[in-house]
């Protein structure tokens, strides 16, 4: 037997009403609406539940030992197995096939072998914690697990292996494992039920309380209910009337005595225009006159003596009374006094009654009209006043809150199966979703969104997928700190990286460049050289890219520093520019660096090369040009003056010339004068000097 | 509305004045245009068209020199090439003139 103080591991504790519990399906019930439990053998019952854990963790852990006892056991430690709050905590339970990272729900399919492998697994991890830990990092290992549990986990851990070494000994610790459960939930529910009968009558309202509270304390329905049944048989019940075969305790279970006295009794009463004489039958008539029970339930004037005259009991009406008096929403008051009066009842949605949650939900996820009204009225706490009275065990998978997200966790604990909606777009399963992701990108913002609300990681967690949920946030995490993304695009990054973590076969959209690397031996000074590298992404996908020079070199830069590649919109392909602005580099030296392009999927490296080498050809050409245009300027003047003069001899013999039209001479050499000086503005602006 | 105001009477009062002293104006340019082309006479086998475009060719080579080491941040000590060339031409043609 393990010590009293040692603890329970976080995934096997529950508590009504939360997330943890969810994962839990119920084992169909007498007296209770029905939920599958596909995945539990039916021989088999749920671990012992004390000492309350945060609940996200502890469905993730217990999840997690049962996916992988499903599996055949452990092949490697699981990923997240370190995490805080992860399975390593398994190490403190009290139970030994939690030690061992096995479900001892599924022990007839446990073998010594995996028993074997589970033990050197966790043993070699536990080993390096120790390691780690004599070996300097003490701290830091004994914040994050304690040193009595590094210390201890060997034997901890040799314990649990002697415990389920042969089939006798697994079968003898599930039998103990399992008896220390029903023990500690028959304990917790003896006294209420003691008092629920001790007037010789018990009520289905009265049945559901015992139950709500045996759930609490790890008790299935089926077992809360065979005690009932066995404890009231030993005090003389019997059911004296069979009303509903599917729910016992509608049979009027009763004592001899109660009977008698319950037969005497003839009381009638007037409701909404028809007589009853119990509670079940006032039910039935607010059920049926809708409108004009709202009209007398406005007060607490009528109905609370009805039900006094009835059960002849001042608490009943009370109870009755308080309700009318505190519920200010007319519908939820309307819901709450039916269905105490007549717990059985049916609920009405979209023109149809449904008797058990089950089936309105399979109708309500049909479509998405029927899907979103059912998360309407769990918002507003329908469903909830529904189920409190007329199945406690189902509305204890219910989270405490009623938004979206807990009206999913609710739905999937019903029926793991039932399908997700994006807003109107039905989706049957993860891959599904992934499936049409990769055929229409006009979802992926919605996908995003959906992810960042919660509906979609709160879908992922309830069918099991939790792991879903932790990579994308380590992904996108990654994304983040990248800082390449605006807004937008973070919203096509974090779809894309659902796509990759949903569908392992979807390749990560990588770039390649079409060249390998860029060499220019003899770029000339003064002149500006560009060299485009085309880059393509290799898949289907969504891929920012920051391009930089591993070198800060003056002259020598990029056309784009981030470039975003999205197959879906045909931008496959871009083209980033290498500009040499030669006149800044020195001559004659050989530069030398890379082009890096990064991406959350990866990098490319492209070596360049560059050379400056003296401009001769343009320096030639220049000179060449400048002289021509200068030399063809200075003849057209000459030969001006030579027309001007009517000769076109040497005027260097003479001491003055005017010719015959002097002035014209002067306007021919200011106008030559004058044209030397403008062409230097003018070429300066040409040459952009 | 306002009058537009005419150049018509200046400029033509400019004009006259300007032939008038046109004489006077195209001595002046001589005493520009006599130098130089007495500089380029060499021989007068030589049109003074074409050794007024040699001129006007090396000062082009000197000048494309110039905008070259602009344009293409070359050093300031390439124009010595091309002002050099000129210096001993121009000295050939005075010592030949």
């Amino acid at each position: 037997m393990e010590s009293s103080d040692e603890k329970i591991i976080p995934g096997t504790d529950s508590r009504p009403g939360e997330t943890g519990r969810a994962q839990e399906k119920i084992i169909p019930g007498v007296g209770t609406p029905r939920v599958d439990k596909p995945d539990t053998p039916t021989n088999q019952t749920t671990p012992p539940r004390s000492q309350p854990e945060e609940p996200g963790e502890q469905t993730d852990v217990t999840q997690l030992i049962a996916a992988s006892t499903r599996a055949g056991g452990l092949n490697e430690i699981p990923h997240d197995f370190d995490n805080r709050n992860g399975s390593w905590s398994s190490i403190s339970s009290s139970n030994p096939f939690e030690i061992l990272y096995l479900d001892y729900k599924q022990y007839r399919s446990i073998t010594s072998e995996m028993v074997q492998k589970n033990y050197r697994i966790i043993s070699e991890f536990w080993a390096d914690k120790l390691l780690i830990m004599n070996r300097g990092a003490r701290d830091q290992i004994e914040k994050k697990y304690t040193a009595v549990v590094v210390n201890g986990a060997e034997r901890r851990l040799e314990a649990a292996l002697n415990k389920l070494k042969t089939p006798a000994s697994l079968e003898l610790s599930f039998q103990q494992v399992d008896g220390r459960r029903l023990e500690t939930g028959f304990a917790a529910i003896s006294e209420l039920i003691e008092i629920s009968v001790q007037d010789g009558h018990i009520t289905e309202n009265q049945a559901n309380v015992i139950v709500a509270k045996g759930l609490k304390n790890g008790l299935e329905a089926h077992e809360i209910e065979g005690r009932i049944i066995s404890i009231i048989t030993e005090k003389g019940f019997k059911p004296r009337k069979e009303v509903d075969k599917s729910r016992t305790f509608r049979n009027l279970w009763m004592t001899e005595d109660a009977w008698t006295a319950y037969q005497r009794r003839d009381v009638r009463v007037e409701w909404l225009v028809e007589y009853a004489s119990t509670l079940e039958e006032l039910g039935e008539i607010t059920f049926r006159k809708k409108t004009e029970s709202e009209y007398y339930l406005r007060n607490a004037n009528y109905l609370p003596a009805l039900v006094n005259r009835v059960t002849n009991s001042a608490s009943r009406a009370a109870e009755f009374e308080r309700i009318i008096e505190e519920e200010k929403d007319t519908e939820k008051k309307y819901l709450k006094i039916l269905y105490h009066l007549h717990p059985a009842l049916p609920f009405r949605f979209r023109g149809s009654v449904y008797n058990d949650i089950h089936k309105l939900f399979d109708d309500a996820t049909l479509a998405p009209e029927s899907f979103w009204m059912a998360a309407a009225l769990f918002s507003k706490d329908h469903f909830r006043i529904w189920l409190n009275e007329s199945a406690p065990q189902v509305a204890m998978l219910m989270p405490e809150t009623n938004d979206v997200i807990a009206f999913l966790t609710f739905l999937y604990a019903v029926n793991r199966h039932y399908p997700f909606y994006l807003n109107n777009t039905k989706f049957t399963s993860p891959e599904d979703l992934a499936r049409a992701m990769k055929v229409n990108q006009g979802i992926w913002v919605n996908v995003a969104q959906h992810m960042e609300n919660g509906y979609l990681p709160a879908w992922f967690k309830a069918i099991g997928r939790a792991d879903i949920n932790s990579r994308y946030n380590a992904h996108l995490e990654a994304i983040i700190n990248a800082g390449l993304y605006d807004a937008k695009e973070l919203k096509l990054a974090a779809a894309q990286t659902l796509i990759l973590i949903i569908d392992a076969s979807v390749a990560v959209p990588t770039l390649s460049a079409d060249i390998s690397q860029i060499v220019l031996p003899e770029v000339e000074g003064g002149s500006v050289v560009r060299s485009g590298v085309r880059l393509r992404v290799q898949n289907a996908g969504f891929v920012k890219a920051a391009v930089r020079l591993d070198t800060d070199i003056d002259g020598i830069t990029i056309s784009e520093n981030e470039l975003t590649f999205n197959s879906y919109a045909h931008e496959s392909e871009r083209e980033v520019v290498l500009i040499v602005d030669s006149s800044r580099l020195v001559k004659d030296r050989l530069y030398m660096l890379n082009l890096t392009v990064n991406t959350s999927y990866g990098a490319i490296s492209i070596p360049v090369q560059i050379r400056v080498v003296f401009p001769k050809r343009a320096v030639t050409i220049k000179v060449a040009q400048y002289a021509a245009a200068t030399a063809l300027y200075f003849s057209l003047f000459r030969y001006l003056v030579s027309l001007l003069m009517n000769f076109d001899g040497w005027l260097a013999g003479y001491g003055y010339v005017t010719g015959e039209y002097p002035f014209l001479f002067f306007l021919l050499v200011a106008g030559f004068t004058a044209g030397a000086f403008y062409s230097f503005r003018y070429v300066k602006k040409l040459e952009k000097i | 509305m306002k009058k537009k105001k005419s150049y018509f009477w200046p400029a033509a009062l400019l004009v006259t004045i300007l032939v008038i002293i046109g004489d006077f104006l195209a001595r002046v340019s001589s005493v520009l245009f006599l130098p130089v082309e007495r500089l380029l006479f060499v021989t007068p086998g030589i049109s003074p068209v074409i050794m007024w475009a040699f001129l006007g060719m090396m000062l082009g080579a000197i000048y494309g020199c110039y905008v070259s080491i602009r344009k293409f941040r070359l050093d300031n000590k390439l124009i010595v090439i091309p002002v050099g060339i000129f210096v001993v031409v121009i000295n050939l043609m005075i010592i030949f003139s």
